[in-house]
């Protein structure tokens, strides 16, 4: 990497951002404008080596702990990079993800953790111009390979936006939504599915006698969980929790908190997560990325207790980011 | 660029005086204000600017449904009693009456004063009859010796200066009349006006009548007259005191160097036979079409002869028909026009009969007498009954003494019960121009009013309710704005331009809504982005397109087009969708991976393709299809090779009744329902030809146009049975009906079964049962046409029928394309706008693009698409160049899509340069202006409802 196209990682970052609208307006001003030749002067630049060396442009290795290498890994991430158009926003990925735990995705506004976990189900492809080099398996089957079929491969995976985004239907119908689309119109097989979700959801008893009604007419928080119990309705491989909390209040957090622990013991959690607190309560394992690149990857433990990088000590206490 | 370090914002947050710094400047609230003001001036400029439209319209409006506005005249007693006949001047000013003996008073309305006197009669003779036709101001006099004269009989207004007038009426006040009593040779003297110090108004009685002529048969005096002009033709009818009835063709000359005119009649024999038991009648009455008499007895029995050519054929009795099932007729009169009789009952009734062209229900000349209408008045016996000379505005007196004014084609009261007498009212009349009424009691009073009639042929009734117009069948709705003659009724029914623009809108939003809403959300949701960035503009400069180039290329270009390859075009209407869904079924058989490599604009490209593809089949399908379908059957080409034989009396179907020539539709309803055909004026029957004949036949009809196989020919009732039409109707309900039982009740385990197949099985399959569907929907069309034939109903009596160049199917297309715009580039921002995080949602668990669409986006883009439709809806109902330009402008009632229509719109468009300015015709443009108004604001009232509902749905998104 040469070193105008570090500069063009910033704008390009916010290009990451725009489609589905996140981060935005949850960042505080200065983290925002992290590079731009190093004007900035707010964070001291000499103690980050690994740092520098990605605003720079050049190859890191990340430092992937041993205890993450030892899991049984439902996804192999490996060598993957993406474009949007010529600006490249992940740059050689290498990550496993552990089966039945959750995993978080740590890193500034613009590192790509976002890009990351849409990449997984692949609705980058949705966005112009997207292409992307390197190789996912999930299960042991690849998800970017000619004959993928896409719809197939989401439908094996369950995702939660930064946005609660029930559709505007009933609650009922949103939640067997996912089943419905596959030609499902069995009352029976339906309504058990439905509180099975919500219940695993932790939503069941707030919502059982309103099953009918629009799901707009919820709270945020309800609708998030609404949202997770749509997710899982259909028994996913993996859960992709793109910061899920990001929008709501602290009790609502509190609350999907509590829910991603307790799914966690069915399903394999993929979170993006911009609080450093939810990825240290809710997580098993940490991935800290930086400008597309994935800087540290270990145990939650380990990466805010341990961390083998400075970088990483101060990202997630705060003093750098 | 500079960023604002967290100190700013710190420093803001806590300081008031930082704060306090930042003053508004003052112009900056100068100009907040101004603004603020000119918003506001303008907004309630725009809202009183509409309110004053509609107010306005309302206003120009409003007169059509206003009765007369009387107000009281001149009235005193009169030296003149009995009038049996009475004419008015212009102005009101003075009146002839004629008494039972003939003896005619000229006499001033100003105060009652007789002028002066004079006789009908002739020398020695007394006069026993008389009669006057109030539009030409002609006379009929019948006298005692069984002569008849006929002549002039009118009030004619001279103005003229101060010196011409007599010396009497120097002393006459400007304003008022005054009388020149005759003198020398002016023998009825005058009534004079003095309309201003130096100019006077001279009314002189003008009575030019004839030598007497001799009726040829009968014996006594003529007891019954009327006379009837037809241009320079005069014809009259006369019964004398024997009962034998003349009707003579009357021609007057007058001798050069002056005289009296001579009168010359030309009797034409009638063959007068009454109804048994009955002795002379009481009225006798010529037709204005004067081929026919009318006897009318007092208890409403009324008999009717024609001949037609009265120059050649006598009169012979056609119909005899009861017009008054009960009651008795006291007084009769026949209607401006001469075709509708007035019947004036005993009991307040005015009934008015008229002979109705009906070939079904009619007598031997397909025509028969009716009564259209019957008005009801106060209860008492109506004495008299005026007839104007200008509309068919009709003065009733009754014997209570009381006036009535009415329109019996509008069945409109213009005013009713105005007190004229104690006694009863013996003669009446509407002033000549309409401006007022005259009454006369038996007893020698008389009484004026001055009338603003109004619009007398415009009601309620008229223009949204069925009225049995003169000559016609029964009561219909009928829009004629204009017509040949002034004594012609004028038919104002706003039904048909409403029905119409209904019409209209239908036709082009069945075309145009479904291509244009699925075409949005092909853009919207499945297109290309870069694709999408041209098409979505180039769609909508289509909308810039002025209607009055789509109006003239559908004329000339479309209309014409689409007679030459109606075949074509009908079938297209079937090929295309089903070219576009073979093709999606054929993708599925490709391998995914090599689809894959497919561009999006080849994409595109191939569904071009594909459209020309499966138009260029329609182009010989549809033809293949016309000689396969629309041909004549086999005992036609009998009938028209000449092979037939004529049926008996007694098999002829009753409900021809004595037609002499049927209308295609008709000779369509024989063929159709009793198997037979009409030929040389003939009911007839075909007869299986030989074997030779055959050949001939085969040869004969060869090179016969009307034998081809062609629509047209069958639409127009040429040939044919049913069955073809019905099945052309079929096909898209019974596919639409199929496919979504498919989709219910087939589809899903026909799925679960292929599942377990592989991919290319499995599209094979699919494919299978695709083409198993239409050859099901075919079979089912085709027996649904069976079914809807063997019922004896036939689609040519509804929704098809004789073809128009200038037709709804074109009008439609055309029509279509000015409003796909629109409705495209509404629906497509309504679905672009539905959030993408939703599309997200549905797509990341797994629903395909399709079922994302339709599932998550249409729902809630439905709110912005049903306002897309209801703006085309309002567009297409408002549309004028386009409908004026190629539908021909009948304001036929039928659904027929081979026929054109009148709307609304375009009848504004086209007769408003030539209505003059607050005539009724002018008033009633409005009203279509009005009701047009109307219906767009109710749709669109009850589309915003309806919009509103949807769009609470997902308010909350």
């Amino acid at each position: 990497m040469v070193s105008p196209v570090e500069s063009n990682s910033v704008p390009s970052g916010r290009v990451m951002i725009r489609p589905m609208a996140q981060d935005r307006g949850s960042i505080p001003a200065r983290v925002t404008m992290p590079a731009s030749g190093g004007d900035g002067g707010a964070t001291p630049q000499v103690r980050y080596p690994i740092i520098d060396a990605i605003r720079r442009g050049e190859a890191v290795e990340s430092r992937t702990h041993e205890s993450v290498k030892l899991e049984d890994h439902v996804l192999q991430i490996r060598q993957f990079c993406l474009w949007y158009g010529a600006a490249q926003a992940l740059h050689s990925i290498d990550m496993p993800v552990a089966r039945g735990r959750v995993t978080a995705l740590i890193g500034p506004s613009g590192c790509g953790k976002s890009t990351l976990l849409r990449s997984v189900n692949r609705l980058n492809d949705l966005i112009d111009g997207v292409h992307v080099k390197g190789e996912m398996i999930l299960n042991g089957r690849p998800v970017y390979a000619h004959d993928v079929d896409v719809i197939d491969l989401r439908k094996r995976m369950g995702m939660v936006f930064q946005k609660p985004n029930p559709f505007p239907m009933s609650i009922y119908e949103n939640v067997v939504y996912p089943l419905r689309i596959d030609g499902e119109n069995r009352r029976s097989v339906l309504d058990a599915a439905c509180e099975r979700s919500l219940k695993a959801a932790a939503i069941w008893d707030e919502v059982k006698d309103r099953l009918s009604q629009s799901a707009l007419g919820l709270s945020g928080g309800q609708q998030q969980r609404l949202c997770i119990a749509r997710a899982i309705v259909a028994d996913p491989e993996v859960l992709l929790l793109d910061e899920p909390c990001s929008a709501l209040d602290p009790v609502a957090t509190l609350r999907i908190e509590d829910l991603i622990h307790e799914i966690s013991e069915r399903y394999t959690v993929l979170i993006v997560t911009h609080n450093m607190q939810q990825a240290a309560r809710v997580s098993d394992y940490t991935a800290f990325m930086y400008l597309g690149r994935l800087v540290e990857y270990g145990s939650t433990a380990d990466i805010f207790q341990r961390p083998t990088l400075e970088e990483t000590e101060d990202y997630v206490s705060g003093r750098f980011g | 660029m500079r960023t604002l370090g967290p100190g700013v914002w710190a420093s803001m947050g806590e300081s008031e005086q930082s704060l306090s710094r930042r003053a508004t400047r003052r112009h900056v609230h100068a100009i907040d204000h101004l603004a603020g003001v000119l918003i506001s001036v303008g907004g309630f400029l725009v809202i009183v600017a509409v309110l004053g439209i509609c107010v306005y319209l309302v206003a120009e409006v409003v007169p059509l449904f206003r009765g007369a506005d009387v107000r009281e005249g001149s009235a005193a007693s009169m030296d003149a009693k009995y009038p049996r006949l009475v004419v008015c001047d212009e102005y009101k000013r003075s009146a002839m009456l004629v008494d039972a003996q003939g003896v005619v008073s000229l006499v001033n309305l100003g105060d009652g004063r007789v002028v002066s006197r004079g006789t009908l009669a002739s020398e020695g003779r007394r006069v026993t009859a008389m009669s006057r036709e109030s539009s030409s101001g002609r006379v009929a006099i019948g006298l005692d010796d069984g002569s008849v004269r006929t002549g002039e009989l009118q009030i004619e207004g001279e103005t003229v200066g101060k010196d011409e007038v007599s010396a009497a009426a120097a002393s006459i006040e400007v304003g008022k009349a005054g009388i020149v009593p005759p003198s020398g040779d002016d023998v009825w003297g005058a009534v004079v006006e003095r309309i201003s110090e130096t100019q006077y108004r001279v009314l002189k009685p003008k009575v030019d009548l004839g030598e007497p002529a001799e009726l040829d048969n009968g014996t006594g005096a003529v007891v019954s007259i009327d006379l009837r002009t037809r241009g320079s033709d005069e014809f009259l009818v006369a019964m004398r005191e024997d009962g034998s009835v003349s009707y003579e063709l009357v021609s007057v000359t007058r001798p050069l160097g002056g005289g009296t005119p001579k009168t010359m009649l030309s009797p034409v024999d009638v063959k007068a036979a009454y109804p048994e038991g009955r002795s002379k009648p009481d009225w006798v009455f010529v037709s204005g079409d004067q081929n026919q008499l009318l006897l009318l007895w007092r208890d409403g029995l009324c008999q009717r002869y024609l001949s037609t050519n009265v120059y050649e054929k006598p009169f012979e009795p056609i119909e005899t028909a009861d017009l008054l099932p009960e009651g008795s007729i006291s007084t009769a009169a026949m209607q401006l026009g001469g075709l509708t009789l007035l019947l004036g009952d005993e009991s307040g009734n005015v009934h008015s009969a008229f002979i109705a062209v009906d070939p079904i229900k009619g007598v031997s000349d397909g025509a028969h007498l009716v009564v259209g209408y019957r008005h009801h008045f106060d209860d008492a016996k109506i004495t008299s009954i005026g007839v104007g000379n200008r509309d068919r505005t009709v003065v009733v007196g009754d014997a209570a003494g009381k006036v009535h004014v009415f329109n019996p084609t509008s069945h409109k009261e213009l005013a009713s019960g105005l007190a004229a007498f104690e006694g009863e009212v013996a003669a009446t009349l509407p002033a000549p121009k309409l401006d007022g009424i005259v009454a006369f009691s038996a007893a020698g009073q008389y009484r004026v009013w001055s009338v603003e009639m109004g619009h007398p042929e415009v009601s309620v009734r008229s223009l949204f309710g069925k009225l049995w117009y003169e000559g016609t069948p029964e009561p219909s709705y009928v829009y004629q704005s204009s017509a040949g003659e002034d004594t012609s009724e004028i038919k104002y029914s706003l039904v048909p331009l409403v029905f119409g623009t209904i019409k209209a809108t239908v036709f082009a939003m069945l075309f145009a809504v479904p291509l244009a809403v699925l075409a949005a959300i092909y853009t919207s949701e499945f297109m290309d982005k870069h694709v999408r960035r041209v098409v979505k503009p180039t769609i909508e400069m289509m909308a810039s397109l002025p209607s009055v180039v789509l109006g003239f290329v559908a004329a000339i270009v479309v209309a014409p087009l689409v007679r030459d390859i109606l075949p074509m075009v009908l079938m297209s209407f079937f090929v295309v969708p089903l070219g576009m869904l073979v093709a999606a079924y054929a993708w599925q058989l490709i391998p995914p991976p090599a689809t894959r490599k497919i561009r999006p604009g080849l994409k595109l490209a191939m569904m071009f393709m594909i459209a020309a593809g499966s138009m260029a089949l329609a182009s010989s399908a549809g033809p293949a299809a016309e000689r396969a379908m629309f041909r004549p059957s086999e005992r036609e080409r009998w009938v028209m090779g000449g092979s037939y034989e004529p049926v008996v009396d007694a098999e002829r179907p009753a409900w021809l009744g004595n037609l002499r020539s049927l209308s295609p539709e008709q000779q369509r309803r024989l063929r159709v329902e009793n198997g037979l055909f009409f030929q040389d004026g003939k009911v007839v029957r075909a007869v299986e030809p030989s074997a030779e004949k055959k050949a001939e036949i085969d040869l004969s009809l060869a090179s016969n146009e009307s034998a081809a196989p062609s629509i047209r020919t069958w639409l127009d009732g040429g040939f044919g049975g049913p069955w073809p039409g019905w099945m052309l109707a079929m096909i898209g309900p019974v596919a639409m009906v199929l496919s979504v039982i498919n989709s219910k009740y087939v589809s899903r385990a026909f799925h679960e079964k292929l599942l377990h197949l592989q991919r290319l099985t499995a599209a094979l399959a699919e494919t299978a049962r695709f083409v198993l569907l239409i050859v099901a929907t075919l079979g089912v069309s085709a027996g649904l046409a069976a079914l809807l034939s063997s019922a004896g109903l036939d689609p040519r009596d509804s929704f098809f029928g004789s073809f128009n160049q200038r037709n709804t199917l074109v009008v439609g297309i055309i029509m279509g394309f000015a409003v796909i715009p629109i409705i495209y580039t509404i629906s497509e921002d309504a679905l672009s706008s539905v959030p993408d995080m939703l599309r997200s949602a549905s797509l990341g668990a797994g629903a395909t693009p399709w079922q994302t669409a339709v599932r998550i986006v249409l729902p809630v883009a439905a709110s912005g698409i049903f306002s897309a439709v209801m703006i085309g809806f309002g567009r297409a109902a408002g549309e004028t160049m386009i409908v004026v330009m190629a539908t021909g402008n009948t304001a036929t009632m039928k659904w027929n899509v081979f026929e054109g229509f009148r709307t609304l719109s375009a009848t504004i468009a086209v007769e408003l340069p030539e209505a003059p300015v607050g005539s009724a015709h002018f008033r009633v443009l409005f009203l279509c202006g009005l009701v047009l108004f109307a219906m767009t604001f109710v749709l669109n009232t009850t589309a915003e409802a309806v919009r509103q509902h949807f769009r609470r749905r997902s308010a909350a998104l």
